[in-house]
């Protein structure tokens, strides 16, 4: 409630501000409406038709006190099926300070604190704008939609410090916060069946970026730490128990930018403890990997094109998924521990902030669906299925 | 598939497009479809390209590095602390173009991407975009601690 008040003050106080390019505040916004379809698959919805569940609206604002001090904040209405939960959100809501710390133009400090978006991946921040995507979804290895509240945005602490070197541009950024997690966001990530409280104890991230001089590349490396709790509600009859679960991540980052093409490419490896939880004494530790590749070309200053693979295995010790038939008496199929995907789009930039996009998606696997731990059978029983998409998207 | 043969790959591919882009940005391959459409937004050429005027009398030589990473958005403060106000023409503008490919070295909708990032992240305030060059002089030499550029002829 109380980051909705912050947000709702901000947008009263820069309500005048829109599009004066000097004033103290500014608002900026971008709202989208698409449809989907998919084949085979509860990926968007249970019954296959045609969906318009392809909805997302977003308003922020920032407030300038002086030179240093602002205050930022973002709310968005998201509905996107069964991909993570449908509605209202405080995206970030925070106090940002730019000192000028050096007497030096070469370095430059920054830190929130507040309600801050996940600023260590490529698209991370940005994952819900959708004309700053190359496609109307994102590569799942690595931005897993189930995990979009817990990854995307948490209430934290966030540094980052800017070098310029003799060989090139150096970023540092830090973060160690918790991200609130409601009962939808439980079903989604955990089970639709728990009545207990799921909790993030905290995430912890640093990443490093650096870009050679003369070139227009940029590599990057980040980790992640983060530990959850699942409290079981004893008196609501949870069929689930007290359990914990960690959740650790290295990734590597790649762009390259050219006239007419532009190349990206994030590869991730990832560590799943979990105890308990499902029942006493249930224990599993496994690393899974998993990356993208994906090119964009332009046409022309209105049209581009978009191609990407995207790979993904759930455990690396059994990217075929064979165990999982003999663990679960044959009741999961192998291929929910992976998840392959090819990806071709395109891009028309209709007019001045209007776009249009659509993607058709053939995939293999159906590892990167929502809930985790209970995968559906009956709703994807096919090891292959397709998505087509198409969004139209309007921002100022 | 192992994730090594992909990491493999992107190494390689990274390798190759460094060597490419050394190559590209070579002054006698600078992009060259930047075209000239007159003398009050005229873009500039590679023997020409456009100037950078400031509003900021205590820094006294600008890096091309510092250039191209305040118009990204990531350096905010003039050395003695004040902010710096980025004023650029908009994106459809010869004269922007040619500034962001002769003087920064990148492209237009690469230097687009980077303060969509910013804006909707709410971590900078956008540039001030102004319709002409006489807007863009007039803003700069009203506005302290302001940035833009100007066609050779004009910024003198």
């Amino acid at each position: 409630m109380g980051l909705w008040g912050c947000m709702i003050s901000l947008l009263v106080n820069a309500q005048d501000a829109v599009s004066r390019p000097s004033a103290r505040s500014q608002v900026n916004g971008f709202a989208a409406q698409g449809m989907v379809k998919t084949n085979h698959s509860s990926y968007t919805n249970e019954t296959n038709k045609l969906s318009f569940r392809l909805t997302e609206i977003g308003l922020n604002s920032r407030f300038k006190i002086n030179d240093s001090w602002s205050l930022a904040g973002q709310i968005v209405y998201l509905d996107v099926g069964n991909r993570y939960a449908k509605g209202g959100r405080v995206d970030y809501v925070f106090v940002d300070w730019e000192p000028s710390l050096f007497d030096d133009a070469n370095w430059s400090f920054k830190a929130q604190v507040g309600r801050v978006k996940n600023n260590h991946w490529l698209y991370a921040s940005t994952r819900d704008v959708p004309h700053t995507r190359l496609s109307t979804i994102l590569p799942q290895s690595v931005y897993f939609d189930g995990f979009r509240d817990v990854a995307l945005g948490s209430d934290r602490v966030a540094l980052q410090l800017v070098h310029l070197s003799p060989f090139g541009t150096w970023q540092y950024k830090w973060s160690y916060g918790a991200s609130p997690i409601n009962n939808a966001q439980r079903d989604q990530l955990f089970s639709p069946l728990a009545k207990g409280k799921l909790s993030q104890d905290y995430t912890h991230q640093m990443s490093v970026y650096f870009a050679p001089n003369n070139t227009n590349i940029e590599v990057g490396l980040s980790v992640l730490d983060s530990d959850f709790r699942y409290a079981a509600n004893v008196a609501g009859h949870d069929p689930f128990v007290n359990g914990s679960a960690t959740s650790q991540r290295v990734m590597l980052h790649g762009q390259y930018f050219a006239e007419n093409l532009e190349l990206s490419a994030e590869i991730m490896r990832e560590r799943g403890v979990f105890k308990d939880a499902l029942f006493t004494g249930f224990s599993s530790d496994q690393f899974g990997d998993g990356g993208y590749v994906q090119c964009r070309y332009l046409l022309n200053p209105k049209h581009s094109v978009i191609a990407r693979i995207d790979l993904y295995d759930m455990n690396e010790n059994d990217r075929l998924g064979k165990r999982i038939p003999l663990q679960t008496q044959g009741v999961v199929p192998e291929y929910f521990t992976y998840m392959d995907q090819a990806t071709l789009g395109w891009q028309w930039h209709i007019a001045e902030q209007w776009q249009l996009q659509t993607d058709v998606h053939l995939i293999k696997g159906s590892g990167r669906l929502t809930p985790i731990l209970f995968p559906d059978p009956v709703l994807n029983p096919n090891k292959y299925w397709t998505m087509w998409s198409m969004q139209l998207m309007y921002w100022f | 598939m192992n994730v090594l043969g992909l990491m493999l790959a992107i190494v390689s591919l990274t390798l190759l497009l460094s060597i490419h882009a050394y190559a590209a940005l070579q002054p006698s391959n600078q992009p060259s479809n930047v075209q000239s459409t007159g003398a009050q937004d005229r873009a500039s050429d590679q023997t020409h390209p456009p100037q950078v005027i400031l509003n900021h009398p205590t820094f006294p030589e600008i890096s091309e590095q510092f250039l191209r990473e305040v118009f990204s958005g990531k350096m905010r403060h003039w050395p003695d602390g004040k902010l710096i106000q980025v004023v650029v023409l908009k994106s459809d503008s010869p004269l922007h173009q040619a500034f962001i490919q002769l003087r920064l070295r990148m492209f237009p909708y690469q230097v687009q991407r980077l303060w969509n990032k910013r804006i909707y992240l709410g971590r900078g305030d956008p540039p001030i975009v102004v319709n002409d060059i006489n807007a863009m002089r007039a803003m700069v030499l009203n506005t302290p601690g302001a940035i833009g550029y100007l066609t050779p002829e004009l910024s003198s």
